[in-house]
């Protein structure tokens, strides 16, 4: 069988195994703590200095978001990602009526889908200041839902 | 598999589907899925709902889209249009809803069939972690499942069940984020596969910039930064590994 990532991984742990058990091979007399450290300061300069070339590169040149809908500076951009729905009797009758009508034909149409699409159709069909206009007033006189207002 | 996805991509009777598939969370599979979705020229499919999936990563954002493409290519049994980006796949978004809409395993399994015929293009799904609905669904048809498998006991616990459950599939372990494993793990990790017949492919490296990246295109596409070089160098393994499947 083909060596495979195991094999590599196998053979990597291996090399760093010997290279581990061997005395160095250059012969240079031990670091002291002092040129240890600084070398190590080197290093980490060195990397530093990489990270800040790398942040500004791909800061100075960001990605082009082919998204529409910009959404204006210092607003908060996460909309819940599920709204409740409350359907009255009508809705629900209407609801399942669908579900009957997608069951006849061995489909299942989630409520959310029907939604979905009465969203889309009201968008094509009313302006959001019609459907203000169209729903301000009393729009819940019962009274009979919710927490009573102080 | 009697053929290789090579063979599949040249007079198959249709373009090939991979799956990337764990059993737990976290593993790698978004990041897998779309790198080798773009270094294959597939459409990536997202059948993960859950935020920070692949949808995320390549900008679609459902609560500013008023179609949601995976429900309603459901809803209609119709072939939803990818989504098209600059040095990104080209994308089946996933939804939100997608969770508690879940259409049985049969109905994914014949809707993957469809897609790709009819978008004639290879085809790679990733899954919502653990086994579900759709996932199974995904897998069915799969031609090769990218299975992640990180090098961490939890992790190895849920792939060994998951390899137990899944044998008869076409799995495709990659050994992923990996930082010098200890022999144990490695030969914990060789002793499962073995016993059950489950093809290893090359290994991808954990790399300390990928968590914290912003951007959203692929990291395999051109032009590949320095940093990244060696990821991709893997990434490309692993695609050509998938390619081969099988050979
Ligand atoms: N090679 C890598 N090196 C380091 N970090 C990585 C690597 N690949 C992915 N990651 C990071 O690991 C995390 C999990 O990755 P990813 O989202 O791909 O996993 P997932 O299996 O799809 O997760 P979920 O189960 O939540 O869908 C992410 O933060 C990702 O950026
Ligand atoms: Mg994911």
């Amino acid at each position: 069988m083909a060596p495979d990532g195991l094999d590599d991984l196998d053979q990597e742990a291996e090399g760093r195994r010997q290279r581990r058990a061997a005395p160095s091979r250059r012969s240079r007399p031990p670091k002291s703590d002092e040129e240890r450290r600084q070398e190590r300061e080197r290093l980490d300069e060195e990397r530093r200095e990489r990270e800040r070339r790398e942040r500004e590169a791909n800061e100075s040149k960001p990605e082009p978001v082919p998204e529409p809908t910009p959404v204006p500076a210092g607003k908060k951009r996460d909309r819940p990602p599920s709204i409740p729905f409350y359907p009255d009797p009508e809705n629900e009758e209407f609801l399942w009526t669908v579900a009957e009508a997608a069951t006849a034909r061995r489909e299942k149409i989630p409520a959310t889908a029907v939604l979905r699409l009465a969203m889309r159709r009201l968008s094509q069909q009313m302006t959001p200041s019609e459907i203000v206009r169209e729903l301000s007033g009393p729009v819940q006189t019962g009274g009979k839902m919710g927490r009573p207002r102080r | 598999m009697s053929k290789s996805l090579v063979e599949w991509a040249k007079g198959g009777d249709r373009p090939p589907i991979v799956a990337a598939a764990a059993w737990k969370g976290g593993d790698g599979k978004s990041t897998l899925a779309y790198e080798v979705a773009y270094q294959l020229g597939a459409t990536l499919a997202d059948f993960d709902w859950d935020k920070g999936g692949a949808s995320g990563s390549w900008g679609f954002r459902p609560e500013l889209r008023v179609r949601a493409p995976m429900l309603e290519a459901f809803e209609k049994g119709k072939t939803p249009t990818p989504l098209r980006g600059r040095r990104k796949p080209d994308l089946i978004p996933s939804h939100p809803d997608f969770g508690l809409n879940q259409p049985p395993p049969d109905r994914v399994a014949d809707a993957l069939e469809q897609w790709v015929r009819e978008l004639d293009s290879p085809l790679v799904a990733d899954t919502h972690p653990g086994g579900c609905d759709s996932t199974y669904g995904v897998l069915q048809p799969a031609d090769v499942v990218l299975v992640p498998a990180v090098f961490a006991d939890k992790s190895l616990n849920a792939l060994e069940g998951m390899l137990e459950e899944l044998t008869d599939y076409p799995l495709y372990v990659i050994p992923y984020m990996v930082k010098s494993p200890p022999a144990r793990m490695r030969k914990r990790l060789r002793d499962m596969t073995t016993r059950f017949g489950i093809p290893v492919g090359p290994a991808v490296s954990y790399y300390s910039w990928i968590p914290t990246r912003s951007r959203r295109m692929a990291i395999s596409s051109e032009p590949v930064s320095k940093q990244a070089a060696p990821f991709v160098q893997q990434i490309d393994r692993v695609a050509a590994g998938v390619m081969n499947y099988g050979a």
